[in-house]
């Protein structure tokens, strides 16, 4: 298979331009680089309000198709539908500080969030408990007894201190900062080895994960 | 000069990878194996003849935001998977937390159509911005799960703590899920609630081990020697200020 750049060489050709003066703005103090990566940035900032509004329009189509489907799906539709126009209609007429406008945000919106907070924090626990089930192994038993000690460490039990568990001072404590930074460092040098070679792919045109 | 370390790696991983691209097209270099993709090449395979489709949760990584190349690569693997789903005709569906992603995706899958010849149909359904917040996000990826006879979810992208839901939607549809991201957070969820969790680079090799193109190969070989010499930098750096240099 060609290379992006020998299938599209239009598109790479722009990408590789505004990329490198975007990057170069970043790294080099030289005026007019830093007026063009910022001017860049601008029409990026535009681009990605107007996808916005575009993913907004075509969530929209997407449930006004589901109406005319079976009535489970329709009624979630609707119900998303309704939402939409209301509120858009409330923000738009009555203004976003309006007394009634914060209310359906202070007694629907939050309470909603708040609550699929807590079904994730109840999910976690079942996903434990389906680690401990079907893919018992050294690593899951590890991570296991790390999360229960944690959490014995990090809540109060009645006042009382387990010696080498609780305090800033701990074993446990102690472990955990040192093994913990150790291993969200490993983690994030290799997050950023990744994101960082994935650009280079992009820019130089060596790939394009969007297109043909 | 503001960053010149920081413009030097960059060129030094550029001509790196460039160099080992070439190397890689005369002499290939080995992956290792990863419990993971093996999984994902069967269960592509089972998806396609039971007529199931494999669902490919971006994230929410903004397009100008540090944390894209997460999706970039969640990009690249709905890319890949089109061209394997169109041959029984049921091609992937994306969902995504963010305007600019689903239009990428959009995209890409219309230019896999364009590939085989078929005229793309019902790309706003193929593609959709599910929730421009986490957990809307989350539970809107969680209904196209249960609504689109799926098979396998792949969630690559920036996600948080609220992947959680959508790995529960997967396991409660008996799906195999594979998921990976740059937020460490959504990775010690994946830890636990995912079939297959990603760690740390794992989640960026993905399209090297679904096509294994010269390029993607050489990325990881790059990755790898860039990584040896942090190593190598760290371990030096603790001893010169260990003996007081």
């Amino acid at each position: 298979m060609k290379p992006a750049f020998l299938r599209s060489p239009f598109s790479t050709l722009i990408t590789l331009l505004t990329g490198l003066i975007v990057l170069l703005g970043y790294f080099l103090d030289f005026e007019p680089l830093r007026e063009w990566r910022f001017r860049f940035l601008q029409w990026a900032i535009l681009l990605a309000a107007v996808a916005l509004f575009l993913g907004v329009f075509n969530l929209l189509r997407v449930h006004w198709g589901r109406l005319s489907e079976s009535p489970s799906k329709a009624v979630y539709s609707l119900t998303f539908l309704g939402g939409f126009v209301s509120a858009v209609l409330m923000a738009g007429w009555l203004g976003i500080q309006h007394s009634l406008t914060r209310a359906v945000v202070d007694y629907v919106i939050l309470p909603i969030e708040a609550s699929l907070f807590v079904i994730i924090l109840v999910t976690l626990l079942y996903a434990l408990t389906r680690l401990l089930q079907h893919r018992l192994s050294v690593f899951s038993f590890v991570f296991l007894v790390t999360v229960l000690l944690s959490l014995i460490a990090s809540i109060p039990l009645l006042g009382i201190e387990i010696p080498l568990l609780h305090g800033r001072d701990s074993l446990f404590s102690i472990a955990l900062r040192i093994l913990g930074t150790a291993g969200v460092r490993g983690l994030l040098i290799g997050v950023a080895l990744g994101s960082v070679v994935t650009g280079i792919r992009v820019l130089f045109g060596l790939e394009r994960p969007h297109g043909d | 000069m503001t960053d010149g370390i920081g413009l030097l790696i960059f060129l030094a991983l550029s001509l790196l990878l460039v160099l080992l691209t070439v190397m890689q097209r005369k002499r290939s270099y080995t992956l290792r194996e990863l419990l993971a993709f093996q999984r994902l090449r069967r269960a592509i395979g089972l998806a396609v003849e039971d007529g199931k489709r494999i669902h490919v949760a971006l994230g929410r990584g903004n397009l100008l935001s540090e944390n894209f190349g997460s999706a970039l690569i969640g990009l690249g693997v709905l890319k890949r998977l089109s061209s394997v789903a169109l041959i029984a005709d049921h091609p992937p569906i994306a969902t995504s937390g963010e305007g600019g992603l689903m239009l990428l995706a959009q995209t890409g899958l219309q230019a896999a159509h364009q590939r085989f010849g078929l005229p793309p149909q019902d790309l706003p359904q193929k593609a959709q911005l599910v929730g421009v917040t986490p957990l809307s996000f989350a539970v809107g990826s969680g209904m196209e799960i249960r609504d689109e006879r799926v098979a396998v979810d792949l969630l690559i992208g920036h996600l948080g703590s609220e992947a959680a839901l959508i790995c529960d939607a997967s396991h409660q549809q008996g799906n195999l899920s594979i998921a990976g991201s740059d937020d460490l957070t959504a990775q010690a969820v994946f830890a636990a609630a995912a079939s297959h969790p990603l760690f740390g680079e794992e989640a960026y090799a993905a399209v090297a081990y679904m096509d294994g193109e010269a390029v993607h190969r050489a990325s990881l070989q790059t990755q790898d020697l860039a990584r040896w010499a942090i190593i190598l930098f760290l371990i030096f750096a603790s001893v010169v200020k260990l003996i007081g240099l």
